[in-house]
Formats: structure tokens, C-alpha cells, sequence
């Protein structure tokens, strides 16, 4: 006789989280402190830490977790915290390179004074625009320029008196003529004519000639000397304006030079302005607008503004406030390359796009130059060119500009080549952990720059049946955050209650605080809605299944259809090669489970089984899989002395969408065997579990909502106290029913028995034992496995006996 | 262009004479102007002075350019196209001028000598402008020559402020040496003979040594 190893149904209590409250100090969550550090992240927090103050300049860190775990508060908390302590970088500037004005040139200032030196050149060139038209106005530049102007004048005067007077005395006349000038004869103060000319006899023309040929020849001379003594002339004005605007630019740059007499950079920039100014000092002589224009008094003019003078001007790319401390944490929402690296803008003049160094914008890694920045991967990863930008600039440790189109050759237009801007910042990526691992597997960029992980974990372990304290702080502190009312001790128990349920482990709590956040805010709904004082069991309770009902339309149309009996289940009788597996929809964040009915139909055949799923290719490969080891163990298991004479068929009945996963490996395998042994199956179960090759029943996902699957369609029919599901032992731990699961248990209405091995299911279900071989080798008489056994010796045998046919072979 | 030509007493009117178009250029803005100020007609003229000589094969036997570049060998043809091409440029600016500032104007061409041109086409009243284009464009007096005891006229000051030149006020017979070789020495942006012409030099010794546009108000009848 066979030996029974029916298990026992679990106790109410196993079916979810056992959750203490006696060391809740509380009554409500409304004084308790914030939690000290962040509960079950000390591993994501000292890599963030270590990130923060590691030296080195490639240990940039990657921040990886499901969104909803805090990364994003936590990496920039710790990341605050470390930067209060740091030096408050450096301002950079960008000023006009004057040899090469489209190569701006950046210069690093100590942290406040960026703004000083713009405000004071600003300051500059409004003095300037006042002093340097009135010392060109003044009578001292006037005379000085008149007289150089006179002395040419003269000089050139002088010369050409000098030709008409020779003319004169010699008798020939200069004529002025549309090709310039001609020369003829002059008698008693009147131009020769033809006439008179030829009636000259031969000495007196040829004298008349000569004199005519030497006033050529001094006036092409003096008409000639122009342009040279032009030349000397502008050269020597120069040379006054040069010194006039020497004087100006002396005196009035003193004052900014000696503001920033410690730094270098700046003074070697201002000695360029110096020449520049003075090379430049009619700039300051335009007057387009008139000297009176505009509603205030030429001097309060803001003269720096103008085109003329943009050249002077100090583009402050980054500055710190004076006096203020710490180093910056900047987190970028919007890393577009621009938005990344600076960029560079350009204005429409005359339909032409033109720029210059003050249209250069600083980018997330000038702000953040100094301190950190924080970017989310999967924007920087969406945004185009902006991961290699920001490589490269980690990589060299600077920042260069450029703009897309001219990255891509799509822009002709004429631009800047700035200065790069040297880089110290760590940069903390934050993403999932698919991110991370696709980063890793396909950049080889990315390890050798990102060399921290901060891998967040999902949940927290709880040591025993008390709810953690910082746990408990944490929740206090995002009813804070989220500024809800205060929780009661039950609200908070079912808070934790649904954390274990979202955490899919009795043991475990989850550290999605954003869910948590969410579920708290709907709570506080609800007691708003009532007008409780404080959000007590109750009101968590409704947010969770108003939250159910909101996405339950689904749910309730797949129940509905068993209902009606358009989707065949059974929860009550018994039949052969027929059971309730169990499976779960997940569909837009939601999931629910429900059964489906599995077959089995067997017959002699050369040891094959069809898997209707995978042939109709509605299975996926896991699913196949299940099919294949529990082939393996009906192949191991019974019969092995002769061929594998069986023919068998599998398939989720009713069921047109595809199926994958091994969870049904164990029904799929049970219903077989029911089939061969020609054993029914007690359809008041469902039962769910993947099993091996030994028959051991393993772990699956998704088991409560299976179990409330089945659950709620037995209700709709009414609970007999007979029905109930397997489930792999394994999955005891992950249970975290829903109260009216707990309740019809512990009414005795409902049932839930974990399985070890296959045998355990295959009593309760067709009410055999299973039987194990004995030392014959032989399964009792009476256990299921016998029947089986005996059946596939039989299909041997019967092919045996068709082979023989074959031969013509007595029997 | 808007003829000048009308019934009644006639309008003042303001002549522009010049032997090429850079010479007419060079007094354009100043005719404008004075015709504007004065509200007189303006008229352009252009002389064509051939006593240039010319050789047995129709060719001027030297050209000494405004540049000073000496070319030998100038048809006289070319010569005579080059006139015609002056007239015509000389034509178009002064109507353009005239159009802007809404002056009735005419253009004339005419052959002879320049002072000549001027004593047959003045009347009394008249202002006479010889255009001139100074080598020099840098030029800073606007020069008066008046006779003793008398000042300048109004429209001499006005056109100064107008053209930003100082006005300065030559009466011949003062110092040692006389009008044209003072003329000479200077650098005016143009000369106004204004009064009787009694002690003045000859209008060509006066364009000689001005070297610049040179205004000559026609005494009234």
C-alpha cells in the first residue's frame, strides 16, 4: 500500500506579512524624527559618498535602481552635503581675442570677481565714449591737427603756384579739359588761337614748345607729388590721434588694471585692450545717434552696448556670488548638447548669421564646473550628441564648444573656436539598471569613466517581525514630504503590509518610496474626503482598493467571461487529463491573475509529447522549456527499461494570446499523468508551479495575484471549503494575500497547500498517493505512479507487439 | 527738370560753369544750396573751350591727367567724346539735384571761353559759380574777398555754418601782396567775390590762384 503525503493547507497567519506593532513606540507618525540615513541603501550611499570625494578624476559614478527609489533626493542629498565642504570654484570668462576674434579667449578668475571686471569694462568704455571725443574736440588736438593740415596744404599750394606762375611768365596757358589739363599759348592775357599759333614763326613756336614741355613736366610733377605728401600727411595725423588716444586709454585703464593687479590672465588681457583702444580710439568718434539723443544726458549712455563697442565687453560665462561658499550641484533636466557644453548663439544681420563672444552661453558643465552635476542617462542618451560630448569632455578633462551643425558639416556659416574651459566636476548618472548593464556590455567608454555603481536596492529584509525603526522614520518622513496628515499605528501596519505585498516577499519591505509616496497621497485623500484627523487603517485601505478598482476593468472582464462560462473552468468535480493552471496578465503597470483550463490527452506513440503552444508557435522558449524537462521526467521516471512508447498532448485551452514561463510545467505535468493514469483531477484546485527533472516543485512569480485569481472566480460561484490551489512551497515566503483571501482561510472556506515535490500535488489533486518504487523497483499498488508506469508498459508492449507484426514475428 | 523759363519779372538765378565734370561736381552742392538759400533758378553750364591745340592729324599733342599722368597722342575726337560724355554726366546730376530739392533747373552746353561763357549768358543779379575741383579735397576757409568798408553777405555766413568752413574775409589791397598771390597760397574751399569788381584781378587770374570753386555775385541793374 502506498504511503500518503498529502501536505497540509497553510495557516491563516502564513498567508501574509506578520507584522508586529508592539515596538511602535507611537501613536501617530506626527513627532517622529527623519530617519539618519536612508533604510536598506548603505551600499548606494557609500558609493555615492565615495564618488563625492574621491580624487580622481575618472571616478565619475553611475547611480543605478528602479525609478520610485529615492535616487535622484539621495544622490543630490549626499551630494550637497559633500560640496558645502568644498572651495567655491573659479569664475571664467570669455573676452574677445583681438589678433584672433574667432578664437575667444576664457580666462579663470577667483570665484566673484567675474562680474567686477565686466561691470568696470563696461564702466571703461562708457568713460572713454565721453573723454575721447572731448580730447579730440579740444582746441590743443584742433591746432595741433590744423597745423599739420596747413603745412601740407601749403607745401602743395606753394607747388602748383609755383607751375602757374611759370606758365604765366613763359606764356602758355593751362586749359582744363574733361581728360585733364592741355596747354596752349598766351598773348596779351588771352589764349592763343590756332591761327595765331601757326602764324608764329619757327623760333618763336619752338621756344613756345619748350616752355610748354617743361609746365607739363612740372605739373604732372606736382600733380604726381599729391598722393605721396597725402600719405605723409594721414601718417602724421595718425600719429597725434595715436597719441591724443594714448593719453585717454593711459588714464583710464589705470584704474581697472590696478583693481586686478594679482591676476595675470587679466592683466595681460587688459595691456591688449590698451592697444586696441588706442589702435581703435575713432571708434569712440561715431556719433550716429547724436550726442543729445535719447531721454537721459549723453553721459549716464549705456555706450557699451553698442555694435561698436561689443568688442570690449566681458562675456561672464560662470560666477559664484562673492562671499558665498561651497561648490555648485547642478542637475540638468534638459541635457541637449547645448544645454551640456555651452553653446553657442548666432544673430541675423542683413539675412547673414554673425556672432561673437559674447553670444557664447555656458552649458550644465560650466555651471556645475568645480562641484557635481547630476543627469538622468536615459535623457542624455535621447538627446542627439549629447553622450559623446559629455565623454569627451570627461575624457580630456575640458570643455570644448561646437554646435551640431557645424559637428555634422550642415552650417557654412562663420563661427567661434573658443578657448576650452578646463574641467573638474563628477558627473553622477542616474538610470535603471538595464541602462547600466546595455552601457556596460556596449561602450567601452563607460566603465573606464563611470567606475562607481550606486546600485540601489529594492527592498529591505526585515530581521524578524518588527517593522524596522528607520522604516517606520522613512514612512513618517514622506507623509511629511508629501504633506499629508499624520499616520495612526494601523495605517502605518498597512502601509508596511502593502510595502511587503509591492516588495513580493512576506520578509521584505520595499524601498520604492515613490509608490509608497503615491499610496500615502491617495490615503490622504480618502481621509480628507471623510474628514478624519489623521489617516488611519481605513483610509489605506481604500487607496489600495480604489486604486485596485480604478484598474480592475480588465480584471473584471476576464473573471466575467468565466463567469458566463464563455472561458470553460471548472471549481467543482473531477475529470482525467483536466486541470486549473494559473497565470498572470500584466498589462499598462497593472496585473492580475486568473486561471486557465489545461489538458492533457495521451495515447501509444514512439515517446513524443506535443506541445500544442509551441507547435502553433503561441508558446514562448521558457514555456518550451517546461515542456521539455517535464518530457525529461516522464522519460526518467516511469518505464525506463523499454522505448518511450507515448503520444501526448498539451495545450491551455482557450487561450489565443501567447503563453510563456514554466509556472504551469507543474499542472502541464500533473494532467498528463492523470491522463495516463486514467486518475481525475478534483477541479475544485488550481495549482501553479514550475517543476525539474526530478519532479521538486520550484518557485514562480506573480503568486498572490494567481491565488486571488482563482480566488475571486470561486467566490463569484460561492466557496465550498473544498476548493483551494498549490503553490510551490517555495513561494510561502512571497505570500501577501489580500484580507478576503485570509478571511474565507480562516473561515475554512479556502484553501492554499504548498508543494514540495510533484507528489504532493498529485494526491491532493486526483486523491492517490503517488508512491514511490520500492526495493523491486516497483511503485506500490493502487499509487498513481503505478498506473502510470503500468500504462506506458502497456504502450510499449503494444508497439513492441506492431513491431513484431512488422517482422512477422510470432507474438 | 523744371524749366526755369516764366512770365513776368524774371527770378534770380544761380549758374553754374564749369570746362568738366569734375569741376561742376566739385561746385554742385554749393549751387544747390546757394539756389536753395536765395530761391533762384539754377542753371548748368558746360564750356567747351577748344583752344587746345591740335596737330595737322587731329591729335592734342599732350594731356596732362588729374592724376598727373603726361599722354601724348589724344584725338581730338576723343576729346570731343569725352566733353559730350561730361555733359551728359553733368546733365543727370544737376537734375537729380534739382528734382531733390524741387528747383526749377536747365543744363546748356556752350563753346568758347569760360569768362567769355560767363559775360554772354549772365544777367544782372545773377550768381555766378566757376566750378573748380581742388586737388586737395582738404580744404577748411570759405574766403570772401570784399571790397573796403563793406561786410559780408548774409547767404556768405549762412553757407559757411552750412559747409562747416570758417569764413574768412580778404579785401584786395591790404597787406603787401595783392588778391591772386594771397589766393594762391591758400587752401580755400571756395571764394566769393562779392561787390564790384573794380580793384579785383582778372576773373582767370582769380581761378588760377583760388584753384577752388569760385562765386561770383552779378551786381543788380
Amino acid at each position: 500500500m502506498a504511503k500518503r503525503t498529502r501536505p497540509d493547507p497553510l495557516p491563516p497567519e502564513r498567508l501574509s506579512a506578520s507584522l508586529s506593532t508592539d515596538r511602535l513606540a507611537f501613536e501617530t507618525t506626527e513627532g517622529l524624527e527623519p530617519p539618519e540615513t536612508w533604510p536598506g541603501q548603505a551600499r548606494a550611499v557609500d558609493a555615492i559618498r565615495m564618488a563625492a570625494t574621491m580624487p580622481y578624476a575618472d571616478f565619475h559614478a553611475f547611480v543605478l535602481g528602479q525609478p520610485g527609489s529615492g535616487r535622484h533626493e539621495i544622490a543630490h542629498s549626499i551630494l550637497s552635503e559633500s560640496a558645502r565642504k568644498k572651495a567655491q570654484p573659479k569664475d571664467w570668462v570669455y573676452v574677445n581675442n583681438f589678433e584672433a576674434p574667432h578664437k575667444p579667449i576664457a580666462i579663470e578668475m577667483p570665484a566673484g570677481t567675474a562680474g567686477q571686471l565686466s561691470r568696470k569694462m563696461d564702466l571703461l568704455i562708457d568713460d572713454l565714449a565721453n573723454d575721447i571725443p572731448a580730447l579730440f574736440e579740444s582746441e590743443d588736438y584742433q591746432t595741433r591737427r590744423r597745423a599739420i593740415e596747413e603745412r601740407y596744404s601749403s607745401e602743395h599750394e606753394a607747388e602748383m603756384g609755383a607751375v602757374f606762375e611759370r606758365a604765366r611768365d613763359n606764356g602758355v596757358a593751362i586749359l582744363r579739359t574733361p581728360m585733364g589739363f592741355t596747354f596752349a599759348g598766351f598773348q596779351d592775357g588771352e589764349v592763343m588761337t590756332k591761327e595765331q599759333y601757326d602764324a608764329l614763326d619757327d623760333e618763336e613756336r619752338a621756344k613756345l614748345d619748350a616752355a610748354m614741355e617743361d609746365v607739363q613736366q612740372e605739373l604732372s610733377d606736382a600733380l604726381k607729388a599729391v598722393p605721396r605728401r597725402e600719405k605723409a600727411h594721414r601718417q602724421e595725423v595718425e600719429t597725434l590721434n595715436y597719441s591724443m588716444a594714448t593719453q585717454g586709454v593711459e588714464d583710464a585703464i589705470r584704474e581697472v588694471k590696478d583693481a586686478f593687479a594679482k591676476q595675470d590672465a587679466v592683466q595681460a588681457y587688459l595691456e591688449n585692450v590698451r592697444k586696441d583702444l588706442i589702435e581703435n580710439a575713432e571708434l569712440f568718434l561715431i556719433r550716429e545717434d547724436g550726442a543729445g539723443a535719447g531721454p537721459f544726458p549723453v553721459a549716464t549712455s549705456r555706450f557699451y552696448e553698442k555694435p561698436q563697442f561689443q568688442r570690449y565687453r566681458v562675456n561672464v560665462l560662470v560666477a559664484g556670488a562673492q562671499g558665498s561658499k561651497g561648490a555648485p550641484v547642478i542637475t540638468e533636466d534638459m541635457p541637449t548638447l547645448g544645454n551640456l557644453i555651452g553653446r553657442i548663439e548666432y544673430a541675423s544681420e542683413m539675412g547673414a548669421l554673425v556672432t561673437n563672444f559674447t553670444m557664447i552661453r555656458p552649458g550644465a558643465l560650466h555651471r556645475a564646473n568645480g562641484g557635481y552635476l547630476i543627469l538622468d542617462i536615459r535623457q542624455v542618451l535621447s538627446e542627439p550628441m549629447a553622450w559623446d560630448a559629455l565623454k569627451r569632455c570627461l575624457r580630456t578633462s575640458e570643455i570644448s564648444i561646437y554646435s551640431p551643425g557645424e559637428r555634422l558639416s550642415l552650417v557654412s556659416t562663420v563661427s567661434l573656436s573658443p578657448d576650452p574651459v578646463p574641467l573638474d566636476v563628477r558627473v553622477v548618472l542616474i538610470g535603471e539598471r538595464l541602462h547600466y548593464y546595455l552601457l556596460s556590455a556596449l561602450d567601452p567608454d563607460f566603465l573606464q569613466l563611470f567606475k562607481l555603481q550606486a546600485d540601489f536596492d529594492d527592498h529591505l529584509t526585515r530581521e524578524d517581525d518588527t517593522i524596522p525603526d528607520n522604516y517606520v522614520r522613512l514612512i513618517a518622513e514622506l507623509a511629511r514630504q508629501s504633506g499629508t496628515r499624520s499616520l495612526d499605528k494601523q495605517a502605518l501596519l498597512r502601509l508596511v503590509e502593502e510595502s511587503t505585498r509591492i516588495a513580493g516577499d512576506a520578509e521584505r519591505l520595499t524601498l520604492n518610496t515613490g509608490g509608497l509616496s503615491d499610496l500615502l497621497r491617495e490615503a490622504e485623500f480618502w481621509a480628507d474626503t471623510s474628514g478624519a484627523a489623521r489617516i488611519g487603517r481605513a483610509e489605506v485601505d481604500k487607496a489600495v482598493s480604489e486604486r485596485e478598482r480604478r484598474a480592475g476593468r480588465l480584471r473584471e472582464l476576464s473573471h466575467e467571461t468565466i463567469q458566463h462560462g464563455t472561458v470553460m473552468i471548472d471549481t467543482e468535480g473531477r475529470r482525467v487529463g483536466q486541470v486549473n493552471a494559473l497565470s498572470v496578465i500584466q498589462i499598462g503597470g497593472v496585473s492580475f491573475g486568473r486561471p486557465s483550463r489545461l489538458t492533457a490527452r495521451t495515447r501509444p506513440g514512439t515517446g513524443k509529447v506535443v506541445d500544442i503552444e509551441r507547435e502553433t508557435e503561441l508558446g514562448g522558449p521558457i514555456h518550451s522549456k517546461g515542456v521539455l524537462i517535464l518530457q525529461g521526467y516522464l522519460a526518467t521516471t516511469f518505464a525506463t527499461a523499454l522505448p518511450m512508447s507515448l503520444w501526448a498532448s498539451l495545450v491551455f485551452e482557450q487561450s489565443y494570446g501567447g503563453v510563456d514561463g514554466d509556472s504551469a510545467s507543474a499542472a502541464e505535468l500533473i494532467a498528463l499523468l492523470s491522463d495516463l493514469a486514467e486518475a481525475p483531477i478534483d477541479q475544485s484546485f488550481a495549482i501553479t508551479g514550475s517543476i525539474n527533472q526530478f519532479g521538486d516543485v520550484q518557485a514562480i512569480g506573480g503568486v498572490n495575484e494567481k491565488i486571488e485569481g482563482f480566488f475571486d472566480i470561486c467566490a463569484k460561484r460561492g466557496l465550498t471549503g473544498a476548493q483551494g490551489v498549490l503553490i510551490p512551497a517555495a513561494n510561502v515566503r512571497n505570500l501577501s494575500l489580500r484580507q478576503r483571501v485570509i478571511d474565507a482561510v480562516e473561515q475554512g472556506r479556502f484553501n492554499i497547500f504548498p508543494m514540495k515535490t510533484i507528489a504532493d500535488g498529485i494526491e491532493l489533486l486526483t486523491g492517490l498517493p503517488a508512491g514511490t518504487r520500492d526495493e523491486s523497483g516497483t511503485y506500490p499498488a493502487g499509487s498513481l505512479n503505478r498506473r502510470v508506469e503500468d500504462r506506458l508498459t502497456a504502450y510499449a508492449e503494444l508497439r513492441k507487439s506492431f513491431a513484431r507484426e512488422a517482422r512477422n514475428e510470432p507474438s | 527738370m523744371n524749366h526755369p523759363e516764366g512770365e513776368g519779372t524774371p527770378r534770380s538765378r544761380v549758374m553754374l560753369y564749369a570746362q568738366c565734370y569734375p569741376d561742376a561736381d566739385a561746385a554742385m552742392s554749393l549751387a544747390t544750396q546757394l539756389a536753395r538759400q536765395i530761391g533762384a533758378d539754377l542753371h548748368g553750364y558746360l564750356v567747351r573751350d577748344r583752344a587746345f591745340l591740335a596737330d595737322a592729324g587731329g591729335t592734342v599733342p599732350a594731356v596732362v591727367s588729374f592724376a598727373g599722368v603726361r599722354t601724348t597722342g589724344v584725338k581730338v575726337e576723343d576729346m570731343l567724346s569725352a566733353f559730350r560724355a561730361d555733359a551728359r554726366r553733368f546733365r543727370d546730376k544737376l537734375q537729380r539735384l534739382a528734382r531733390e530739392e524741387t528747383l526749377p533747373a536747365a543744363f546748356h552746353e556752350i563753346e568758347g571761353r569760360l569768362t567769355e561763357a560767363m559775360q554772354t549768358t549772365a544777367r544782372s543779379g545773377d550768381v555766378l559759380i566757376a566750378g573748380f575741383k581742388p586737388v586737395l579735397q582738404r580744404r577748411a576757409d570759405l574766403v570772401v574777398v570784399l571790397e573796403q568798408g563793406r561786410t559780408p553777405p548774409d547767404y556768405a555766413q549762412i553757407l559757411a555754418e552750412k559747409l562747416q568752413k570758417r569764413l574768412v574775409v580778404l579785401v584786395p589791397g591790404e597787406g603787401q601782396d595783392d588778391l591772386s598771390a594771397r589766393l594762391d597760397r591758400m587752401s580755400p574751399a571756395a571764394v566769393i567775390l562779392a561787390g564790384a569788381h573794380a580793384g579785383f584781378p582778372s576773373l582767370p587770374r582769380v581761378f588760377e590762384a583760388a584753384r577752388c570753386p569760385v562765386i561770383i555775385l552779378q551786381p543788380s541793374a
